[in-house]
Protein backbone atom coordinates (compact mmCIF):
# COMPACT_ATOMS: atom_id res chain seq x y z
CA UNK A 1 0.00 0.00 0.00
CA UNK A 2 2.82 2.50 0.80
CA UNK A 3 5.01 1.80 -1.74
CA UNK A 4 1.93 2.38 -4.45
CA UNK A 5 1.19 5.66 -2.65
CA UNK A 6 4.64 6.45 -3.13
CA UNK A 7 4.89 5.77 -6.71
CA UNK A 8 1.47 6.91 -7.50
CA UNK A 9 3.08 10.44 -6.27
CA UNK A 10 6.24 10.27 -7.82
CA UNK A 11 4.27 9.76 -10.76
CA UNK A 12 1.96 12.81 -10.38
CA UNK A 13 4.62 14.32 -9.61
CA UNK A 14 6.74 13.98 -13.04
CA UNK A 15 2.92 14.48 -14.56
CA UNK A 16 2.58 17.68 -13.17
CA UNK A 17 -0.85 16.18 -12.06
CA UNK A 18 -2.18 18.06 -9.68
CA UNK A 19 -5.43 15.83 -9.12
CA UNK A 20 -3.18 12.82 -8.99
CA UNK A 21 -1.43 14.29 -6.00
CA UNK A 22 -5.12 15.10 -4.42
CA UNK A 23 -5.99 11.25 -5.21
CA UNK A 24 -2.88 10.10 -3.45
CA UNK A 25 -3.70 11.93 -0.14
CA UNK A 26 -7.43 10.74 -0.24
CA UNK A 27 -6.65 6.90 -1.00
CA UNK A 28 -3.99 7.21 2.16
CA UNK A 29 -7.01 8.80 4.04
CA UNK A 30 -9.10 6.28 3.22
CA UNK A 31 -7.03 3.25 4.58
CA UNK A 32 -6.68 5.21 7.69
CA UNK A 33 -2.82 6.22 7.14
CA UNK A 34 -2.62 8.74 9.73
CA UNK A 35 -0.17 12.13 8.61
CA UNK A 36 2.89 11.57 10.29
CA UNK A 37 3.18 8.38 8.41
CA UNK A 38 2.41 9.39 5.59
CA UNK A 39 4.79 11.89 5.53
CA UNK A 40 7.59 10.35 6.42
CA UNK A 41 6.97 7.04 4.62
CA UNK A 42 5.75 8.37 1.93
CA UNK A 43 5.84 11.97 0.84
CA UNK A 44 9.85 12.90 2.72
CA UNK A 45 10.69 9.33 0.25
CA UNK A 46 8.70 10.82 -3.20
CA UNK A 47 10.52 13.80 -2.74
CA UNK A 48 13.83 12.49 -2.27
CA UNK A 49 13.39 10.68 -5.61
CA UNK A 50 12.30 13.62 -7.31
CA UNK A 51 15.81 15.44 -5.08
CA UNK A 52 17.88 12.05 -7.48
CA UNK A 53 16.13 12.47 -10.60
CA UNK A 54 16.44 16.39 -10.33
CA UNK A 55 20.52 15.92 -9.53
CA UNK A 56 20.33 13.77 -12.85
CA UNK A 57 18.84 16.92 -14.63
CA UNK A 58 15.99 14.51 -14.99
CA UNK A 59 12.85 16.67 -13.89
CA UNK A 60 12.63 20.34 -14.35
CA UNK A 61 11.58 23.41 -12.11
CA UNK A 62 7.66 22.80 -13.36
CA UNK A 63 7.68 19.58 -11.90
CA UNK A 64 9.19 20.30 -8.35
CA UNK A 65 6.87 23.56 -8.38
CA UNK A 66 3.56 21.05 -8.72
CA UNK A 67 4.97 18.63 -6.65
CA UNK A 68 5.49 21.48 -3.61
CA UNK A 69 2.57 23.36 -4.70
CA UNK A 70 0.08 20.60 -4.26
CA UNK A 71 1.45 18.42 -1.32
CA UNK A 72 1.69 21.64 0.12
CA UNK A 73 -2.36 21.86 -0.17
CA UNK A 74 -3.07 18.99 0.66
CA UNK A 75 -0.98 18.84 3.95
CA UNK A 76 -2.84 22.31 4.79
CA UNK A 77 -6.10 20.42 4.19
CA UNK A 78 -5.53 17.01 6.33
CA UNK A 79 -3.35 19.61 8.92
CA UNK A 80 -6.86 21.78 9.24
CA UNK A 81 -8.77 18.82 10.42
CA UNK A 82 -6.44 17.03 12.37
CA UNK A 83 -3.32 17.57 14.45
CA UNK A 84 -0.22 19.75 12.87
CA UNK A 85 3.04 17.88 12.49
CA UNK A 86 5.19 17.72 15.20
CA UNK A 87 7.05 21.11 16.03
CA UNK A 88 9.77 20.34 17.93
CA UNK A 89 11.97 19.77 14.73
CA UNK A 90 15.21 22.03 14.36
CA UNK A 91 13.60 25.62 13.09
CA UNK A 92 14.54 27.06 9.49
CA UNK A 93 14.07 30.31 8.57
CA UNK A 94 13.77 31.22 5.09
CA UNK A 95 13.59 34.55 2.95
CA UNK A 96 15.06 36.51 -0.43
CA UNK A 97 17.27 38.86 -0.35
CA UNK A 98 16.48 41.75 -2.53
CA UNK A 99 14.23 40.39 -4.98
CA UNK A 100 10.73 39.76 -5.24
CA UNK A 101 11.10 36.47 -6.44
CA UNK A 102 10.95 34.21 -3.67
CA UNK A 103 10.24 30.77 -5.26
CA UNK A 104 12.89 29.24 -3.84
CA UNK A 105 12.31 29.60 -0.77
CA UNK A 106 8.91 29.60 -0.78
CA UNK A 107 9.73 25.41 -2.53
CA UNK A 108 12.44 24.68 -0.09
CA UNK A 109 9.80 25.49 3.35
CA UNK A 110 7.33 22.55 1.66
CA UNK A 111 10.31 20.25 1.32
CA UNK A 112 12.21 21.17 4.73
CA UNK A 113 8.72 20.71 6.75
CA UNK A 114 7.78 17.21 5.09
CA UNK A 115 11.84 15.92 6.07
CA UNK A 116 10.30 16.90 9.40
CA UNK A 117 11.82 20.21 10.37
CA UNK A 118 9.91 23.44 11.55
CA UNK A 119 10.45 26.06 8.24
CA UNK A 120 9.38 29.65 8.99
CA UNK A 121 9.35 32.05 5.62
CA UNK A 122 10.32 35.70 6.43
CA UNK A 123 9.22 37.03 2.85
CA UNK A 124 10.94 38.51 0.20
CA UNK A 125 12.37 42.12 -0.98
CA UNK A 126 14.40 41.93 2.25
CA UNK A 127 17.70 44.12 2.68
CA UNK A 128 20.17 42.17 5.26
CA UNK A 129 19.65 44.39 7.87
CA UNK A 130 15.49 43.61 7.66
CA UNK A 131 16.17 39.57 6.87
CA UNK A 132 18.41 39.29 9.95
CA UNK A 133 16.29 41.00 11.97
CA UNK A 134 13.05 39.31 11.26
CA UNK A 135 15.31 35.63 11.32
CA UNK A 136 16.50 36.30 14.73
CA UNK A 137 13.18 36.99 15.78
CA UNK A 138 12.76 33.46 15.00
CA UNK A 139 15.67 32.22 16.77
CA UNK A 140 16.33 29.53 14.07
CA UNK A 141 18.79 27.28 13.84
CA UNK A 142 19.21 27.63 10.59
CA UNK A 143 18.95 30.52 8.16
CA UNK A 144 18.69 30.28 4.40
CA UNK A 145 18.52 32.98 2.45
CA UNK A 146 18.02 32.67 -1.72
CA UNK A 147 18.28 35.40 -4.50
CA UNK A 148 17.79 35.77 -8.08
CA UNK A 149 20.38 38.72 -9.24
CA UNK A 150 23.53 38.86 -8.98
CA UNK A 151 23.84 42.23 -7.44
CA UNK A 152 21.71 40.70 -4.58
CA UNK A 153 23.95 37.65 -4.28
CA UNK A 154 26.76 40.46 -3.72
CA UNK A 155 24.96 41.29 -0.66
CA UNK A 156 24.62 38.03 0.66
CA UNK A 157 28.41 39.04 2.57
CA UNK A 158 26.10 41.58 4.52
CA UNK A 159 23.83 38.99 5.95
CA UNK A 160 26.66 36.57 6.76
CA UNK A 161 29.07 39.29 8.67
CA UNK A 162 25.43 40.20 10.81
CA UNK A 163 24.61 36.80 11.50
CA UNK A 164 28.41 36.42 12.66
CA UNK A 165 28.31 39.40 15.04
CA UNK A 166 24.54 38.95 16.47
CA UNK A 167 24.47 35.01 16.35
CA UNK A 168 27.54 33.12 15.53
CA UNK A 169 25.94 30.11 15.93
CA UNK A 170 23.47 30.46 13.49
CA UNK A 171 24.16 28.89 10.57
CA UNK A 172 23.88 30.36 6.83
CA UNK A 173 23.26 28.41 3.63
CA UNK A 174 22.19 30.11 0.45
CA UNK A 175 21.21 29.64 -2.89
CA UNK A 176 19.89 30.74 -6.22
CA UNK A 177 20.31 31.30 -9.70
CA UNK A 178 24.34 33.27 -9.25
CA UNK A 179 24.97 30.68 -6.83
CA UNK A 180 24.48 27.95 -9.43
CA UNK A 181 26.02 29.35 -12.31
CA UNK A 182 29.42 29.97 -10.25
CA UNK A 183 30.26 28.13 -7.55
CA UNK A 184 33.04 29.75 -6.19
CA UNK A 185 30.27 32.53 -5.50
CA UNK A 186 29.08 31.58 -2.26
CA UNK A 187 32.58 31.31 -1.07
CA UNK A 188 33.57 34.70 -2.29
CA UNK A 189 30.13 36.27 -0.32
CA UNK A 190 31.20 34.22 2.80
CA UNK A 191 28.62 32.10 2.82
CA UNK A 192 29.79 29.09 4.70
CA UNK A 193 27.26 26.58 2.76
CA UNK A 194 25.05 26.86 0.18
CA UNK A 195 22.63 24.47 -2.05
CA UNK A 196 22.49 24.39 -5.70
CA UNK A 197 18.77 23.55 -5.63
CA UNK A 198 15.81 23.60 -3.69
CA UNK A 199 15.57 19.40 -2.78
CA UNK A 200 19.07 19.15 -2.32
CA UNK A 201 18.96 22.09 0.00
CA UNK A 202 16.82 19.70 2.65
CA UNK A 203 19.99 17.99 3.10
CA UNK A 204 22.60 20.61 3.43
CA UNK A 205 20.04 21.97 5.63
CA UNK A 206 19.92 18.90 7.58
CA UNK A 207 23.40 18.40 8.30
CA UNK A 208 23.80 22.25 9.34
CA UNK A 209 21.06 21.62 11.81
CA UNK A 210 21.62 18.37 13.02
CA UNK A 211 24.35 18.98 15.72
CA UNK A 212 21.81 21.58 17.07
CA UNK A 213 19.22 18.99 17.24
CA UNK A 214 21.23 16.82 19.15
CA UNK A 215 22.54 19.20 21.49
CA UNK B 1 35.54 42.15 -43.82
CA UNK B 2 33.87 44.74 -41.00
CA UNK B 3 32.64 43.94 -37.76
CA UNK B 4 29.11 43.85 -39.57
CA UNK B 5 30.07 41.47 -42.39
CA UNK B 6 31.82 39.51 -39.89
CA UNK B 7 28.66 39.41 -37.60
CA UNK B 8 26.60 38.62 -40.54
CA UNK B 9 29.26 35.40 -41.90
CA UNK B 10 29.30 34.23 -38.67
CA UNK B 11 25.58 34.10 -37.77
CA UNK B 12 24.80 32.46 -41.28
CA UNK B 13 27.23 29.26 -40.98
CA UNK B 14 29.89 30.90 -42.94
CA UNK B 15 33.64 31.23 -41.71
CA UNK B 16 34.62 35.19 -41.51
CA UNK B 17 37.85 36.82 -40.87
CA UNK B 18 38.13 35.61 -37.25
CA UNK B 19 35.47 34.86 -34.97
CA UNK B 20 33.07 37.66 -33.88
CA UNK B 21 33.60 38.83 -30.32
CA UNK B 22 30.41 40.36 -28.97
CA UNK B 23 30.90 42.46 -25.40
CA UNK B 24 27.22 42.86 -24.42
CA UNK B 25 27.76 45.38 -21.72
CA UNK B 26 24.47 47.20 -21.20
CA UNK B 27 25.64 49.27 -17.92
CA UNK B 28 29.28 49.96 -18.51
CA UNK B 29 28.91 53.33 -20.48
CA UNK B 30 27.93 54.88 -17.23
CA UNK B 31 31.34 54.07 -16.03
CA UNK B 32 32.70 55.52 -19.56
CA UNK B 33 30.97 58.50 -19.37
CA UNK B 34 31.49 59.34 -15.47
CA UNK B 35 27.48 59.19 -14.95
CA UNK B 36 25.55 57.83 -12.36
CA UNK B 37 23.42 54.26 -13.86
CA UNK B 38 20.05 56.21 -13.58
CA UNK B 39 21.03 58.63 -15.34
CA UNK B 40 22.99 56.77 -18.14
CA UNK B 41 19.47 54.48 -18.33
CA UNK B 42 17.09 57.56 -18.77
CA UNK B 43 19.61 58.82 -21.77
CA UNK B 44 19.48 57.60 -25.06
CA UNK B 45 22.14 59.96 -26.14
CA UNK B 46 24.22 59.17 -23.20
CA UNK B 47 23.80 55.14 -23.90
CA UNK B 48 24.43 55.45 -27.53
CA UNK B 49 27.80 57.57 -26.87
CA UNK B 50 28.62 54.75 -23.75
CA UNK B 51 28.24 52.17 -26.67
CA UNK B 52 30.34 53.63 -29.33
CA UNK B 53 33.29 54.67 -26.07
CA UNK B 54 33.18 51.18 -25.80
CA UNK B 55 33.71 49.79 -28.88
CA UNK B 56 36.03 52.23 -29.72
CA UNK B 57 38.06 51.02 -26.58
CA UNK B 58 38.13 47.17 -27.16
CA UNK B 59 37.16 46.87 -30.37
CA UNK B 60 34.35 44.63 -30.29
CA UNK B 61 32.06 43.34 -33.05
CA UNK B 62 28.60 45.11 -32.03
CA UNK B 63 27.04 47.19 -29.93
CA UNK B 64 24.44 46.12 -27.81
CA UNK B 65 21.18 48.38 -28.17
CA UNK B 66 20.04 47.15 -24.77
CA UNK B 67 18.93 49.21 -21.59
CA UNK B 68 17.59 46.64 -19.09
CA UNK B 69 15.14 43.75 -19.37
CA UNK B 70 12.40 45.38 -16.67
CA UNK B 71 11.78 48.07 -19.97
CA UNK B 72 9.69 45.56 -20.87
CA UNK B 73 7.05 45.52 -17.76
CA UNK B 74 7.46 49.14 -17.49
CA UNK B 75 5.39 49.30 -20.69
CA UNK B 76 3.07 47.26 -18.40
CA UNK B 77 2.84 49.59 -15.75
CA UNK B 78 5.65 48.20 -13.61
CA UNK B 79 8.34 50.36 -11.75
CA UNK B 80 11.26 49.46 -11.64
CA UNK B 81 14.00 50.12 -8.55
CA UNK B 82 18.02 50.36 -8.97
CA UNK B 83 20.57 48.44 -6.76
CA UNK B 84 23.99 49.88 -6.02
CA UNK B 85 25.17 47.64 -8.85
CA UNK B 86 23.61 46.12 -11.72
CA UNK B 87 20.74 46.46 -13.86
CA UNK B 88 17.36 47.89 -12.68
CA UNK B 89 14.85 45.09 -12.08
CA UNK B 90 11.30 45.30 -11.57
CA UNK B 91 9.87 46.40 -8.08
CA UNK B 92 6.83 44.63 -7.66
CA UNK B 93 4.75 42.40 -10.49
CA UNK B 94 2.29 44.64 -11.82
CA UNK B 95 -0.60 42.65 -11.69
CA UNK B 96 -1.66 39.85 -9.21
CA UNK B 97 -3.70 36.74 -10.81
CA UNK B 98 -7.09 37.85 -9.91
CA UNK B 99 -5.83 40.66 -12.47
CA UNK B 100 -4.91 39.21 -15.60
CA UNK B 101 -8.17 40.07 -17.22
CA UNK B 102 -6.98 43.50 -17.66
CA UNK B 103 -3.81 43.07 -18.93
CA UNK B 104 -3.69 44.68 -22.35
CA UNK B 105 -0.52 44.58 -25.21
CA UNK B 106 1.06 48.60 -24.40
CA UNK B 107 1.98 49.80 -27.60
CA UNK B 108 6.00 50.46 -27.39
CA UNK B 109 5.69 53.72 -28.91
CA UNK B 110 3.84 54.80 -25.43
CA UNK B 111 6.54 53.63 -22.99
CA UNK B 112 9.13 55.81 -22.32
CA UNK B 113 11.43 52.81 -21.18
CA UNK B 114 11.06 51.57 -24.54
CA UNK B 115 10.89 54.61 -26.53
CA UNK B 116 14.28 55.81 -25.23
CA UNK B 117 15.77 51.77 -26.25
CA UNK B 118 14.35 53.11 -30.12
CA UNK B 119 16.22 56.04 -29.82
CA UNK B 120 19.42 54.33 -28.67
CA UNK B 121 18.91 52.23 -31.70
CA UNK B 122 18.80 55.05 -34.18
CA UNK B 123 21.19 56.82 -33.18
CA UNK B 124 23.60 54.28 -33.12
CA UNK B 125 22.27 53.28 -36.66
CA UNK B 126 22.75 56.48 -37.92
CA UNK B 127 26.11 56.54 -36.37
CA UNK B 128 27.64 53.08 -37.63
CA UNK B 129 24.46 50.97 -39.65
CA UNK B 130 26.37 48.92 -41.79
CA UNK B 131 29.78 49.36 -39.94
CA UNK B 132 29.26 46.93 -37.11
CA UNK B 133 25.81 45.60 -36.04
CA UNK B 134 23.61 46.59 -33.77
CA UNK B 135 22.05 44.11 -31.26
CA UNK B 136 19.00 44.57 -29.39
CA UNK B 137 16.50 41.86 -27.42
CA UNK B 138 13.33 40.98 -26.89
CA UNK B 139 11.60 38.56 -24.09
CA UNK B 140 10.11 35.58 -25.42
CA UNK B 141 5.88 35.79 -24.84
CA UNK B 142 6.00 32.65 -22.40
CA UNK B 143 8.92 34.42 -20.51
CA UNK B 144 7.57 37.64 -20.07
CA UNK B 145 4.60 36.79 -17.73
CA UNK B 146 7.64 36.05 -14.91
CA UNK B 147 7.84 40.12 -14.87
CA UNK B 148 4.61 40.95 -14.67
CA UNK B 149 2.75 38.33 -12.33
CA UNK B 150 5.66 36.86 -10.51
CA UNK B 151 7.16 33.78 -11.11
CA UNK B 152 5.04 31.86 -8.76
CA UNK B 153 1.84 33.09 -9.40
CA UNK B 154 2.66 32.66 -13.49
CA UNK B 155 3.86 29.01 -13.04
CA UNK B 156 0.74 29.00 -10.81
CA UNK B 157 -1.64 29.99 -14.03
CA UNK B 158 0.79 27.99 -16.35
CA UNK B 159 0.29 25.20 -14.88
CA UNK B 160 -2.78 24.74 -12.21
CA UNK B 161 -4.19 27.54 -13.29
CA UNK B 162 -7.37 28.78 -15.36
CA UNK B 163 -6.89 27.85 -19.42
CA UNK B 164 -8.64 30.32 -20.68
CA UNK B 165 -6.64 33.01 -18.52
CA UNK B 166 -3.55 31.64 -19.21
CA UNK B 167 -4.14 31.75 -22.84
CA UNK B 168 -4.88 35.47 -22.69
CA UNK B 169 -1.85 36.17 -20.89
CA UNK B 170 -0.53 34.49 -23.66
CA UNK B 171 -1.84 36.16 -26.40
CA UNK B 172 -1.26 39.63 -24.79
CA UNK B 173 2.24 38.60 -24.23
CA UNK B 174 2.52 37.60 -28.46
CA UNK B 175 0.82 40.86 -29.60
CA UNK B 176 3.35 43.13 -27.35
CA UNK B 177 6.36 40.90 -28.02
CA UNK B 178 6.62 40.96 -31.61
CA UNK B 179 4.87 44.90 -31.80
CA UNK B 180 8.07 45.52 -29.69
CA UNK B 181 10.55 43.52 -31.79
CA UNK B 182 9.28 45.33 -34.78
CA UNK B 183 10.05 48.45 -33.60
CA UNK B 184 13.34 48.16 -32.97
CA UNK B 185 13.69 46.07 -36.28
CA UNK B 186 12.12 49.27 -37.72
CA UNK B 187 14.76 51.69 -35.96
CA UNK B 188 17.93 50.29 -37.13
CA UNK B 189 18.37 46.71 -35.11
CA UNK B 190 19.99 44.10 -36.74
CA UNK B 191 19.16 41.12 -35.18
CA UNK B 192 17.54 40.41 -31.73
CA UNK B 193 17.98 38.26 -28.80
CA UNK B 194 14.98 35.92 -28.29
CA UNK B 195 15.02 35.73 -24.22
CA UNK B 196 13.16 32.53 -22.95
CA UNK B 197 14.32 31.53 -19.65
CA UNK B 198 11.43 29.65 -18.85
CA UNK B 199 11.87 27.49 -22.02
CA UNK B 200 15.35 26.19 -20.41
CA UNK B 201 14.58 22.02 -19.62
CA UNK B 202 15.74 23.28 -16.05
CA UNK B 203 12.45 24.69 -15.61
CA UNK B 204 10.33 23.49 -18.60
CA UNK B 205 9.36 19.99 -19.80
CA UNK B 206 9.34 18.99 -23.48
CA UNK B 207 5.56 18.60 -23.60
CA UNK B 208 5.19 22.46 -21.81
CA UNK B 209 7.77 23.42 -24.15
CA UNK B 210 6.09 22.11 -27.28
CA UNK B 211 2.87 23.32 -25.63
CA UNK B 212 3.87 27.08 -24.62
CA UNK B 213 6.75 27.91 -26.24
CA UNK B 214 7.65 26.50 -29.61
CA UNK B 215 5.03 27.86 -32.11
CA UNK B 216 5.27 31.24 -30.22
CA UNK B 217 9.41 30.89 -31.01
CA UNK B 218 8.29 30.37 -34.86
CA UNK B 219 5.54 32.66 -34.96
CA UNK B 220 8.32 35.46 -33.69
CA UNK B 221 10.91 34.14 -35.95
CA UNK B 222 9.35 34.49 -39.10
CA UNK B 223 7.36 37.66 -38.21
CA UNK B 224 9.32 40.04 -36.49
CA UNK B 225 12.04 40.89 -39.65
CA UNK B 226 15.19 40.24 -38.18
CA UNK B 227 17.50 37.41 -37.01
CA UNK B 228 16.83 35.90 -33.76
CA UNK B 229 19.05 34.28 -31.24
CA UNK B 230 17.74 31.65 -29.08
CA UNK B 231 19.05 33.01 -25.06
CA UNK B 232 18.00 31.36 -22.04
CA UNK B 233 20.10 33.70 -19.52
CA UNK B 234 22.64 31.05 -18.78
CA UNK B 235 20.19 28.05 -18.37
CA UNK B 236 20.86 24.66 -20.16
CA UNK B 237 19.27 24.82 -23.60
CA UNK B 238 21.34 22.07 -25.54
CA UNK B 239 18.59 20.51 -25.90
CA UNK B 240 16.86 23.57 -27.41
CA UNK B 241 18.98 23.34 -30.34
CA UNK B 242 16.55 21.08 -32.75
CA UNK B 243 13.57 23.54 -31.74
CA UNK B 244 15.91 26.86 -32.80
CA UNK B 245 16.55 25.25 -35.86
CA UNK B 246 13.31 23.95 -36.86
CA UNK B 247 11.37 26.92 -35.70
CA UNK B 248 14.13 29.07 -38.22
CA UNK B 249 15.99 30.95 -35.25
CA UNK B 250 19.45 31.94 -36.68
CA UNK B 251 21.47 31.00 -33.78
CA UNK B 252 21.30 29.80 -30.37
CA UNK B 253 23.54 30.98 -27.17
CA UNK B 254 25.27 28.18 -24.95
CA UNK B 255 24.69 28.01 -21.44
CA UNK B 256 28.24 27.57 -19.90
CA UNK B 257 27.35 24.51 -17.91
CA UNK B 258 27.27 22.50 -21.71
CA UNK B 259 29.95 21.73 -23.89
CA UNK B 260 30.47 24.02 -26.91
CA UNK B 261 31.11 21.40 -28.64
CA UNK B 262 28.30 19.35 -28.78
CA UNK B 263 26.42 22.95 -29.50
CA UNK B 264 28.68 23.03 -32.55
CA UNK B 265 28.34 19.40 -33.32
CA UNK B 266 24.28 19.67 -32.73
CA UNK B 267 23.76 22.53 -35.48
CA UNK B 268 25.95 21.16 -37.75
CA UNK B 269 26.31 24.11 -39.95
CA UNK B 270 23.00 25.10 -39.83
CA UNK B 271 22.37 27.28 -37.02
CA UNK B 272 25.01 29.75 -35.61
CA UNK B 273 26.45 29.14 -31.88
CA UNK B 274 27.43 31.73 -29.83
CA UNK B 275 28.74 32.18 -26.36
CA UNK B 276 29.58 30.17 -23.83
CA UNK B 277 31.98 32.51 -21.32
CA UNK B 278 30.71 32.46 -17.58
CA UNK B 279 28.85 36.10 -16.74
CA UNK B 280 28.90 35.62 -13.25
CA UNK B 281 32.41 33.78 -13.26
CA UNK B 282 34.35 36.73 -15.51
CA UNK B 283 34.59 39.43 -12.38
CA UNK B 284 36.28 37.14 -10.45
CA UNK B 285 38.95 35.80 -13.76
CA UNK B 286 42.29 37.20 -14.23
CA UNK B 287 42.95 38.25 -17.29
CA UNK B 288 44.81 34.81 -17.78
CA UNK B 289 41.85 32.92 -17.03
CA UNK B 290 39.92 34.69 -18.97
CA UNK B 291 42.76 34.18 -21.86
CA UNK B 292 42.22 30.42 -21.14
CA UNK B 293 38.83 30.47 -21.11
CA UNK B 294 38.61 32.46 -24.67
CA UNK B 295 41.26 29.76 -25.76
CA UNK B 296 38.68 27.03 -24.68
CA UNK B 297 35.71 28.69 -26.76
CA UNK B 298 37.60 29.11 -29.76
CA UNK B 299 39.10 25.60 -29.65
CA UNK B 300 35.49 24.06 -29.25
CA UNK B 301 33.35 26.60 -31.15
CA UNK B 302 35.28 28.34 -33.80
CA UNK B 303 36.10 25.51 -36.40
CA UNK B 304 33.94 25.47 -39.61
CA UNK B 305 32.94 28.84 -38.60
CA UNK B 306 28.79 29.77 -37.95
CA UNK B 307 30.58 30.92 -33.95
CA UNK B 308 30.44 34.13 -32.36
CA UNK B 309 32.23 34.56 -29.04
CA UNK B 310 30.01 36.07 -25.95
CA UNK B 311 29.24 35.40 -22.83
CA UNK B 312 26.28 32.95 -21.58
CA UNK B 313 23.73 35.17 -20.61
CA UNK B 314 23.73 38.36 -22.82
CA UNK B 315 25.02 40.41 -19.92
CA UNK B 316 28.88 41.41 -18.82
CA UNK B 317 28.28 42.12 -15.46
CA UNK B 318 29.17 46.00 -14.20
CA UNK B 319 32.10 44.68 -12.27
CA UNK B 320 33.57 42.92 -14.69
CA UNK B 321 37.45 44.17 -14.53
CA UNK B 322 38.16 46.00 -17.95
CA UNK B 323 41.51 43.98 -17.97
CA UNK B 324 39.76 41.14 -18.45
CA UNK B 325 37.87 42.19 -20.94
CA UNK B 326 40.83 43.48 -22.65
CA UNK B 327 42.26 40.01 -22.66
CA UNK B 328 38.52 38.42 -24.27
CA UNK B 329 39.25 40.71 -26.56
CA UNK B 330 43.12 39.89 -27.79
CA UNK B 331 43.00 36.37 -27.34
CA UNK B 332 40.08 36.15 -29.89
CA UNK B 333 42.24 38.46 -32.19
CA UNK B 334 44.64 36.16 -31.52
CA UNK B 335 43.68 32.85 -31.97
CA UNK B 336 40.21 33.10 -33.66
CA UNK B 337 41.36 34.36 -37.22
CA UNK B 338 40.25 31.90 -39.85
CA UNK B 339 41.86 30.06 -41.52
CA UNK B 340 42.92 28.46 -37.81
CA UNK B 341 46.50 28.16 -36.23
CA UNK B 342 47.33 25.10 -34.74
CA UNK B 343 46.67 26.59 -31.64
CA UNK B 344 43.33 28.14 -31.40
CA UNK B 345 42.07 23.98 -32.40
Amino acid sequence: MINRLRQDLIRSYLDCDREGVHQVFAQAAAAGVGLATFATKVIEPSFETLGELWSRGEVALTQVFVAARAVDLEVAAVEARAAPLPSDAPKVVLGTLIDAHGLGARLLSVFLRMAGLQAVEIGSRLTPEELVDRALREQPQVVAVSCLMLHSAYRMREVSQLLQERAPGVRLVVGGAPFRIDHTLADRVGAESWAPDVISGVSVIKSLAAPRAAG
Amino acid sequence: MNAYQRVVAALTGREPDRVPVLLLMPTQGAGELGLPLPTYLGDPEAMAEGQLRLQARYGHDCLYAFSYGAAEAEAFGASVEYHPTGSPVVSEPPFGIQEVGRITPPDPHRCPALVRTLRLIELLAAEDKGRLPILANVVAPPSLPVMLLGMEAWLELLLLGDAGRRDQVLEVCRAFTLAWGRAQVQAGADALGYFDPLASPEITTPAQFARFHLQTMRLVAEQVGAPLLLCTAGARNLQLLPAARETGMAGILASAAESLADYKQQADGKLAVAGNLNNIGMAAWTPAQASQEVRSCLAAGAPGGGYLLCDQHGEIPTETPAAVLEAIMQTAQQYGRYPLHQEGR
